[in-house]
C-alpha cells in the first residue's frame, strides 16, 4: 500500500471514529422546527439553494459582511479567509490566487506556470476567465468589495457543472441586489502607499423592478519603484533594467501598482416572480502592473486593460437561461506584440425537472470566443457546444446520490470531452454529513498554445530567432479528483468541516525546443507546442473549524498537502530528459485564522492571519529559482459603529515575520495603515 | 463538631443563598425568535406575542420586572441564554441538546402546520397523501414531523425556501401548488401581503408542535425558573393562557402590524 493510500485510509478511519464519538453527543432534532433559523446557504454546489452544511462538495462561503469585517480591500485579499485557497500578493492590490495548489507544475517552464489556469472565476454565473493564455485578471474585475453579497468557493473539479477550467475549483462571486426600496452606500479607504479606494452605490425601485448602480475607484502605489533583474539577481531601477535591452521597456509610472475605475449597473425583479430576470452591465478600465506571458528580464510590467460586459439571467417556470457578452482590449506597452482584443459570448439554457426523490437538470451551452492579436496571426476563434445533465437522487432521508455529466465539443481541438461529478452525501444524525466525490474536469483550449506562429528576434541577440508554433489539435489538460469529507456540528456554535483529497493532472501543454536550424544569417530555435508526458499528483487534507461565542468568534483552517510530479523534464529541449520528483512550489502547510471581538455595541475588532510554510519555485533559466521562507501576514482592524448609518475604521495590514516577496520575484510586501469610513442610507 | 450541627449550618447557608438569589432577581430579561408571529414579536400595540405575554404576566405575578431585549438572530439568542446574559427565551422547541443546556417549562401551547394554496387551486386535503402528485414549498430545514418527513421524502416534491414570504409569493407566481407553514404566521402574512383574495389555508392540520419557555441555567434569575413554571401552570388552570391566545387569534384576523418586521 503506498503512502497516499495509507494516508487516506488513516484519515478515513479518524473521520469515522470522530463521527462515532460525536454521535453520542448528537441531537436528532438539533435544528428544531418552525423556528426562524438563520444559516448560510449556497447556490453554486448544486445549482439550487441549499444549506452550506448539506452541500455535496467541498466548499466554503464568505459573506460580504465577513469580508468587510476582516478589512479586505479587494476580492483576492478576501479569499485569504477561505480554506484551501492560496493567495499571494505581487504588489499593493495585485494578487494571484490558486485553489489547492499546482502552481509551478511542471517546473522549469516560463513564469506562466505560476499563473492559475486551473480555476474558474465567475461573477453572477458569468465566467471572467482569460482564454488568451489562461488565468484570471484579478485586478480587472469590474466590481469592488462593497458590491459583494457573498463569495462561494468550490474546492474540486467542477467542469460538469460550470464547464472548462473548473479543474481545481470554482470561485463564484455573487453581487448585491437591492432588498429595500431606496438606499445606497459610500465607502472610502485611504492609507499608506498612496492607497485610495472609493466606492459608491445607490439603488431604487421602479415598481417591481430594482435598479442598482455602483462605481469604484481603486488607486494604489507599489511598495517599491525598483524591479527584480533576473540577470543581476537583485532589485534595480527601471533604467538599469533597460540597460540590458536595446529596446527599452515602456513603463509610464513605475511607482503605480494599480489605477482602476469601474462601473456596474443591474436591473432585476423579484427572483420568485413567474418571469424572473436579472440584467447587469459592467465596464472597467485599469492601468496596473502585471506578471503576464513570461516576459523576460523582469516579471512585473505595465498593462492597460479595459473591458465591458453584459450578463442576462432569466428564470421562467423551470427554465434557466443565461446570455453573456464581453469585449475588451488588453495592451502591454512593455511588449506591444502581446496586446490583444477579445470578444466572448456565452449562453446556456437549463431546465429543472422534479419528481419525488429526483431532481433532474438537463441543459445546453454554447460559447463563441474570439481573440485578435498580432502574434497569433490576427483574429482567432474558439467555439464550444456542450450538453449537460445533472441528476440528484434522494435515496433516503439520509443518503443523497448525485451524478452530473457534461459533454463538450470544441472546434479547436476538433475533439469531445466528458466531465463528470459523482457525489454522495450521507447524513449521520442531524449534525453530521459525510460526503464522497469522484470528479473529472478539463482545461479549455487557449489562443496562444493553439494559434501562435511567430518568430521572435531578441535585439540583444540579433543572430538568433525563436519560433513559437502552436498546435490546434493537442489534447486538453485534464484532472481527476477523489475526495472524502465530513461536516459536523458539535453544538449550534461549534462546527468543523474536513476533507481529504487526491488530484491527478495530465496532458500539460508547453512549447518544446525541437531543434536549431539555419535560416540565412539566422540560427532559428523552433519551439513547438506539445502535450507533455508530465503528470502531477496531489494528496491533501483541509480542515476548517469555527466557534462562535457571545462577543467573539473564531475561524481557523489549514491545508496539508503533498504534490508529486511524474516525468518532470529537466529542460524544455527535445528529447526531454524525464524524472519523478516532489514539487515544493505549493506549501506543504498553509492556512489562517480569523477572529472577531465585539466588546460592546460601538466597537468591533478583527484580527486575521494567513500563513504559508516555506516553499520553492523553479522556473526556466534565466529566471531561475526562488526559495520562500515560511511567512505569515497579520491584519488588524478596529471599527467604530458611530450609528446605524456610519462606521469608521482603522486597519493595520500585512504585518509579517518576513521581509520578502510572496510571488516569484515580485515586490517585497510591506505593512499598510488604512483609515476608512462607511456610510449607508436607505428609506 | 457533631454532624447534626454541620448539617444545620449547611442548611442555613443554603436557605440564605437561595434567599439572596431571589433577592438578586429584580428583573427578568426576555428574548425570543425575531418577529415570530404570533408567539414572540414586538407589535405596534405593545403586544409581545402569545408566549411573550405569558412570561410578562407570570413576571408580574411574581413581582419581577419583565424587560424585553432588542431582537437578535436566533443562534445568538440561544447563546445569550446559555451564557446567562438573558434569563428567558419565550417560545422554543425542546430538543435533547437544549434540555441539557436550559431549563424547560411544560408545554405552553401547541401550534399546527397547515397547507396554503391558491384559491383557484384548492383541493381536498385530509392527510399528507393528498399532497402526492403536486409541487410544494416549505421553509428550509423545517420538519413536517418524523412520520410525515419519511413519507414526504419518498413520495412528495417539496422545494425549500428561506421564509414565509417566499412561500406566498411563489404560490402567487404559480411556482408551486401548495405551501406548508405554521397556521398563525400564515394567516398574518397572507393579510400583511394583501393576498387574502388569492390564497387560502386548507382546514385539516398536517401536524402539531408543542412550544415551551426556556430558562437559563446561568443567569441571575435562574433560581426563579421553577416559580415561573408553577405560575405558568396556575395560568393554565385559571384560563389566563387561554385568554392571551384568544387575544392573539383576534390580532391574526385583523390588520395589526408588526413593528420589527
Amino acid at each position: 500500500m503506498n503512502k497516499i493510500m495509507k494516508f487516506i485510509v488513516l484519515y478515513a478511519g479518524c473521520l469515522f471514529l470522530s463521527v462515532w464519538i460525536n454521535s453520542v453527543l448528537a441531537d436528532e432534532r438539533f435544528d428544531g422546527r418552525l423556528e426562524q433559523l438563520s444559516s448560510t446557504t449556497s447556490i453554486s454546489a448544486s445549482k439550487h439553494q441549499e444549506d452550506l452544511f448539506d452541500t455535496p462538495i467541498s466548499m466554503s462561503v464568505i459573506t460580504g459582511e465577513q469580508i468587510k469585517t476582516a478589512g479586505a480591500l479587494s476580492i483576492p485579499e478576501a479569499l485569504k479567509l477561505v480554506p484551501g485557497v492560496l493567495v499571494r500578493e505581487l504588489s499593493n492590490g495585485l494578487y494571484e490566487v490558486h485553489i489547492r495548489g499546482f502552481e509551478n507544475v511542471p517546473q522549469f517552464e516560463a513564469t506562466t506556470s505560476l499563473v492559475n489556469q486551473s480555476s474558474l472565476i465567475m461573477i453572477d454565473n458569468r465566467p471572467v476567465y482569460s482564454y488568451f493564455n489562461g488565468g484570471t485578471f484579478w485586478e480587472n474585475l469590474p466590481i469592488g468589495i462593497d458590491d459583494i453579497a457573498q463569495i462561494e468557493v468550490i474546492r474540486g473539479a467542477s467542469s460538469a457543472l460550470y464547464g472548462a477550467n473548473a479543474m481545481t475549483g470554482v470561485i463564484h462571486i455573487i453581487t448585491k441586489r437591492p432588498s429595500d426600496q431606496q438606499g445606497g452606500e459610500v465607502n472610502l479607504s485611504v492609507g499608506s502607499s498612496k492607497t485610495k479606494v472609493a466606492h459608491i452605490s445607490t439603488y431604487t425601485s421602479l415598481g417591481e423592478h430594482k435598479l442598482r448602480f455602483s462605481g469604484l475607484y481603486d488607486q494604489r502605489n507599489r511598495y517599491q519603484s525598483t524591479y527584480y533583474s533576473y540577470s543581476k539577481e537583485q532589485y534595480v531601477s527601471l533604467d538599469e533594467i533597460n540597460t540590458e535591452r536595446s529596446i527599452p521597456y515602456v513603463i509610464q509610472n513605475p511607482k503605480e501598482a494599480k489605477d482602476q475605475t469601474a462601473f456596474q449597473a443591474s436591473l432585476n425583479n423579484d427572483p420568485r416572480s413567474e418571469f424572473a430576470y436579472d440584467i447587469s452591465l459592467s465596464h472597467q478600465e485599469t492601468t496596473s502592473h502585471k506578471e503576464y506571458l513570461g516576459i523576460r528580464n523582469t516579471p512585473l510590467h505595465e498593462a492597460a486593460i479595459k473591458n465591458s460586459a453584459i450578463n442576462t439571467q432569466i428564470n421562467v417556470r423551470n427554465f434557466y437561461i443565461r446570455l453573456a457578452h464581453a469585449n475588451g482590449e488588453s495592451r502591454f506597452p512593455a511588449v506591444d506584440s502581446f496586446s490583444f482584443d477579445e470578444t466572448v459570448t456565452q449562453s446556456s439554457i437549463e431546465y429543472e425537472y422534479s419528481l419525488p426523490k429526483w431532481r433532474i437538470r438537463p441543459g445546453l451551452a454554447y460559447d463563441e470566443i474570439d481573440y485578435d492579436a498580432g502574434f497569433v496571426g490576427g483574429k482567432q476563434n474558439l467555439r464550444n457546444k456542450a450538453a449537460m445533465l445533472r441528476s440528484e437522487y434522494q435515496a433516503s432521508s439520509r443518503l443523497r446520490l448525485i451524478a452530473a455529466l457534461r459533454h463538450d465539443e470544441y472546434n479547436v481541438p476538433s475533439d469531445k470531452y466528458l466531465s463528470y461529478q459523482l457525489l454522495s452525501t450521507y447524513k449521520l444524525k442531524m449534525d453530521t454529513v459525510l460526503r464522497l466525490g469522484i470528479e473529472k474536469a478539463h482545461r479549455s483550449p487557449f489562443i496562444t498554445e493553439r494559434f501562435v506562429n511567430i518568430g521572435i528576434t531578441d535585439p540583444n541577440f540579433p543572430g538568433f530567432r525563436s519560433d513559437f508554433i502552436g498546435d490546434k489539435q493537442m489534447d486538453l489538460t485534464t484532472i481527476n479528483t477523489i475526495e472524502l469529507g465530513i461536516r459536523h456540528q458539535f453544538s449550534f456554535n461549534n462546527w468543523i468541516d474536513a476533507e481529504v483529497f487526491h488530484n491527478q493532472i495530465e496532458d500539460y501543454v508547453n512549447p518544446i525546443n525541437t531543434g536549431i536550424s539555419i535560416d540565412g544569417p539566422l540560427r532559428v530555435i523552433t519551439n513547438q507546442f506539445q502535450v507533455l508526458p508530465t503528470r502531477a499528483e496531489q494528496t491533501g487534507l483541509t480542515v476548517d473549524w469555527g466557534y462562535e461565542a457571545l462577543n467573539w468568534d473564531i475561524n481557523a483552517f489549514f491545508t496539508v498537502q503533498k504534490t508529486r510530479i511524474e516525468d518532470q523534464f529537466t529542460n524544455l529541449s527535445s528529447p526531454l530528459t524525464l524524472m519523478d520528483k516532489n514539487s515544493k512550489a505549493t506549501p506543504t502547510t498553509y492556512g489562517g485564522f480569523n477572529a472577531n471581538w465585539r466588546p460592546n455595541s460601538m466597537w468591533s475588532l478583527n484580527s486575521n492571519l494567513y500563513y504559508m510554510q516555506d516553499h520553492v519555485v523553479k522556473v526556466q533559466q534565466p529566471e531561475g529559482n526562488q526559495n520562500f521562507q515560511n511567512w505569515f501576514t497579520l491584519n488588524l482592524k478596529m471599527t467604530h459603529h458611530s450609528s446605524d448609518l456610519l462606521d469608521f475604521h482603522l486597519a493595520l495590514k500585512n504585518l509579517s515575520n518576513r521581509t520578502q516577496s510572496q510571488y516569484f520575484r515580485a515586490d517585497i510586501i510591506e505593512p499598510i495603515l488604512l483609515f476608512g469610513v462607511d456610510m449607508r442610507f436607505s428609506d | 463538631m457533631p454532624i447534626a450541627n454541620r448539617l444545620i449550618i449547611i442548611c442555613f447557608i443554603i436557605v440564605l443563598s437561595a434567599h439572596a438569589n431571589a433577592q438578586s432577581c429584580q428583573k427578568i430579561q426576555i428574548n425570543g425568535g425575531a418577529s415570530w408571529f404570533p408567539f414572540f414579536y414586538q407589535g405596534s400595540n405593545q403586544e409581545q406575542g402569545i408566549i411573550g405575554d405569558i412570561v410578562i404576566e407570570a413576571s408580574k405575578r411574581l413581582g419581577i420586572l419583565p424587560v424585553i431585549i432588542d431582537p437578535t438572530p436566533w443562534k445568538r439568542t440561544l447563546l445569550m441564554l446559555k451564557h446567562g446574559s438573558i434569563d428567558v427565551v419565550a417560545g422554543a422547541i425542546k430538543t435533547q441538546e437544549r434540555a441539557r443546556e436550559f431549563q424547560f417549562s411544560d408545554t405552553l401551547i401547541t401550534t399546527q402546520l397547515r397547507v396554503i394554496v391558491r384559491k383557484d387551486k384548492k383541493f381536498a386535503f385530509k392527510s399528507i397523501k393528498d399532497l402526492k402528485g403536486r409541487e410544494g414549498l416549505k421553509i428550509r430545514g423545517h420538519s413536517l414531523g418524523s412520520d410525515h418527513d419519511d413519507y414526504a421524502q419518498r413520495n412528495l416534491i417539496i422545494k425549500e425556501v428561506h421564509d414565509i414570504s417566499s412561500i406566498l409569493k411563489m404560490l402567487m407566481a404559480h411556482r408551486a401548488d401548495y405551501g406548508i407553514y405554521e397556521i398563525h404566521g400564515a394567516i398574518h402574512n397572507i393579510k400583511r401581503l394583501n393576498l387574502g383574495n388569492q390564497l387560502t389555508i386548507l382546514d385539516h392540520a398536517l401536524s402539531k408542535e408543542p412550544l415551551f419557555v426556556a430558562f437559563s441555567k446561568n443567569s441571575e434569575c435562574s433560581g426563579t425558573a421553577n416559580s415561573f413554571f408553577n405560575t405558568f401552570n396556575d395560568m393554565k388552570k385559571d384560563g389566563s393562557i387561554q385568554q392571551i391566545q384568544e387575544h392573539y387569534l383576534l390580532i391574526s384576523n385583523t390588520t395589526a402590524g408588526i413593528e420589527n418586521e
